[in-house]
């Protein structure tokens, strides 16, 4: 093969890789993203639905999650009207994580944050902003209540709530089942 | 049919390098992207609003939803210090201080993800159940069979991974992550 022509191929073959490089790293996430929001959804029975994963559905939905903590999860729809999640804050640890469509955490708060014991978040879509505004979170006055925009329609929340022994996962699981993740009419 | 055989090996070769350049940036521990301490690598910016497209894939690829360095800062160890992966048939002995978090755990994950043998008490070790020396110091022996002091129960399988995860790091953690020593990870007899 002469020099010119085993040039052209090597170019080819740098660019095109570059190209499924780009592809790779760009929309493989998304996919991924897309397909945890589809079990979480049917884990939980639906959109705006909060359910506490068993051991065995956290060990194997949210990969490498910690066995110390107990979870619940909550895939929201925001089309057409703000979600109210209203959450109770156990004495050990606990968070609360709301993920975009991304896989960014757009928003958390941990108990240390939080000085009662429960917390309120209200989630709406803000369609008035211009695209690529980012998300944004207050709290409005109520300091447990916080307000979040998102510019996208679905979001994930996961709550990790820890449960030192096994006793006290069974208190935890209990007490962080009594969250609420409700569309506001 | 010279010409066709050629775009073949194009494509075979362009999506190789596309897919292996892309997967050596964001899965492996080493990569520039990950910030080091001895055998233990993190990603830094994982949890934030706005991550770096590997970052992302490095955690969302595996099926993993990272948490805020502010809420937990991650680390992974596939490898003890004589740079050799984990394997089934060996001990490990981890050493070291713990840096001043709120709580920590440790746990044994095989490749794929999966926590070992969820049922099994041992499959982690915590800040509140593990046993400190008089100095503060850890001592904790990952191993197969059972082990006196501390010890963890690895995945019945090579190449598995260890994570740290350091919990309300505020007062460790610095803008560019954690910093300071960790557990050093020395091998030790083989069956």
């Amino acid at each position: 093969m002469p020099v010119k022509e085993r040039l052209f191929w090597i170019v080819a073959i740098v660019l095109m890789g570059a190209a499924i490089h780009l592809a790779f790293v760009l929309f493989l996430p998304n996919y991924a993203m897309g397909r945890k929001f589809e079990v979480m959804r049917e884990l939980a029975g639906g959109d705006n639905q909060f359910k506490v994963l068993s051991r065995d559905q956290a060990a194997r939905y949210l990969v490498e999650s910690d066995e110390d903590l107990v979870h619940g999860v909550c895939s929201i729809d925001l089309q057409g009207a703000p979600v109210r999640i209203n959450a109770p804050v156990p004495a050990h640890y606990w968070s609360m994580n709301i993920y975009s469509e991304r896989g960014d955490s757009i928003y958390t708060v941990n108990d240390l944050q939080v000085k009662a014991d429960r917390f309120a978040v209200e989630i709406r879509r803000g369609e008035d902003q211009p695209a690529g505004a980012g998300e944004t979170a207050s709290t409005g006055g109520d300091e447990n209540l916080a307000r979040v925009t998102s510019q996208q329609r679905f979001a994930l929340l996961v709550v990790r709530a820890r449960a030192p022994t096994r006793q006290a996962r069974r208190d935890v699981a209990k007490a962080i089942a009594a969250s609420e993740c409700k569309k506001r009419r | 049919m010279k010409n066709l055989l050629k775009f073949i090996f194009f494509l075979v070769a362009s999506a190789a390098f596309g897919i292996y350049s892309a997967q050596f940036l964001y899965s492996n521990a080493n990569s520039l992207l990950a910030r080091t301490s001895g055998v233990w690598s993190s990603w830094t910016p994982a949890g934030a609003s706005a991550v770096d497209p590997y970052t992302r894939a490095h955690f969302l690829t595996r099926g993993k939803l990272p948490l805020s360095r502010f809420e937990a800062i991650e680390f992974e160890a596939t490898r003890s210090q004589d740079g050799e992966p984990f394997e089934q048939e060996c001990a490990y002995r981890l050493e070291g201080k713990m840096p001043l978090v709120r709580w920590w755990s440790l746990g044994a994950y095989s490749g794929s993800g999966q926590p070992v043998e969820a049922a099994l008490p041992d499959a982690a070790v915590t800040s509140e159940d593990v046993v400190y020396e008089a100095d503060g110091s850890i001592k904790i022996v990952v191993s197969r069979t059972p082990a006196a002091g501390n010890w963890l129960r690895p995945p019945a399988e090579d190449g598995y991974r260890l994570i740290l995860r350091l919990y309300n790091p505020a007062s460790v953690v610095g803008s560019n992550g954690y910093a300071g020593a960790l557990l050093s990870v020395a091998r030790g007899a083989c069956r």
